[in-house]
């Protein structure tokens, strides 16, 4: 029954959406429905991804990701790493997939910390709405702020990370 | 918008990688949806959660709790609600900036938008599947610091909200 127990948390949030119901049928209504077009956005943005990256593993070489963001790429690296959150979009969970594929493709640790990091501050759907509303100030404190914090997270955080627990990370990112 | 480009991409890929190798490509699609059918658990619950948190904290709920006067408190009420929702991230900015105009503050707003991209309490099962727990943890761990620096030096420098 491994099946039914990986739908445990979402069996619980539909019971607690069934109780809602009977207390504030407004508030579960509108519940139901966002969560609805939230899978409608998931359904638009994941399989996608998820198809380009099992392709551009088997197009892409181990080699041109190990030229560009392998151990010894160096600031280059942080700057692809940079380049590639920025022009992405979707949400977080969408780049997991991608960063598991630079991972699985011997990238370095240190760049694909940035990278994740990189996503929630510099991508570019939020980046341009963010200058439209919160103004200069506010977008570039929060990119240098950004960049400056994640450049160094990524590099405590692979000091962190002993040699055996990388191979672990790595193994993980193999198997998903 | 986004959504067209991304199954644009696996499409030109898909026929490219039909050309190369047949057998790749049909490999490629399968472990695609072995990936997808894996995750499905996680996002139905970050789904209904999603909802959920959606219907529950509506801009007027949010920004009553986040005034600007409600200081350090607010900020971290503000952070914990961003923790643990997941609004997409072209919702995140415009909801902000309603926040501020309906009274909330501008830290604790700056707090709740970082926290809501960058910390993943429901996206963390996905990311322990793909990473690891201690990667997972030290990542989210790392954003709320992010998230902390950030009030800290907006507040500073824009706004004297705390």
């Amino acid at each position: 029954m491994k099946g039914l127990k990986d739908y445990a948390l979402t069996l619980l949030m539909l019971i607690i959406l069934g109780v809602l119901f009977f207390i504030k049928k407004d508030t579960a209504t509108s519940a139901l429905q966002i969560s609805l077009s939230s899978v409608g956005s998931m359904l638009k943005i994941l399989p996608p991804i998820l198809i380009t990256m099992n392709l551009l593993d088997v197009l892409i070489p181990k080699e041109v990701v190990i030229r560009h963001m392998g151990h010894d790429a160096g600031l280059k690296g942080y700057l692809w790493a940079l380049i590639l959150a920025t022009f992405a979009a979707g949400p977080l969970y969408a780049a997991f997939p991608i960063a598991a594929l630079l991972g699985k493709k011997d990238a370095r640790l240190s760049y694909l910390i940035f990278f994740l990091g990189m996503w929630t501050v510099t991508k570019l759907p939020v980046f341009t709405y963010e200058l439209e509303f919160f103004g200069v100030p506010f977008t570039s404190i929060h990119v240098v702020t950004g960049i400056i914090f994640y450049y160094f997270l990524s590099i405590i955080l692979e000091k962190v990370f002993l040699k055996n627990e990388k191979q672990h990370i790595y193994r993980s990112l193999a198997e998903v | 918008m986004e959504s067209i480009l991304y199954y644009l991409a696996a499409l030109v890929l898909l026929i490219i990688t039909l050309v190369k190798d047949k057998n790749k490509a049909r490999m490629a699609l399968q472990k695609s949806l072995k990936v997808f059918l894996h995750l499905l658990p996680q996002m139905s619950f970050i789904m209904l959660l999603m909802g959920l948190s959606l219907a529950v904290f509506s801009p007027e709920a949010i920004s009553g709790i986040i005034g600007s006067d409600s200081g350090v408190t607010g900020v971290a009420i503000a952070v914990l609600v961003g923790a643990v929702t997941l609004i997409p991230s072209f919702i995140t900015i415009p909801l902000g900036a309603t926040l501020i105009e309906s009274g909330a503050g501008l830290a604790q707003v700056t707090g709740f938008i970082s926290a809501l991209m960058g910390i993943g309490f429901v996206t963390y099962p996905v990311e322990k599947k793909y990473f690891g727990r201690k990667f997972a943890l030290y990542r989210n761990i790392g954003a709320f610091f992010m998230t902390v620096l950030f009030v800290i030096i907006v507040s500073i420098t824009l706004g004297d909200a705390l």
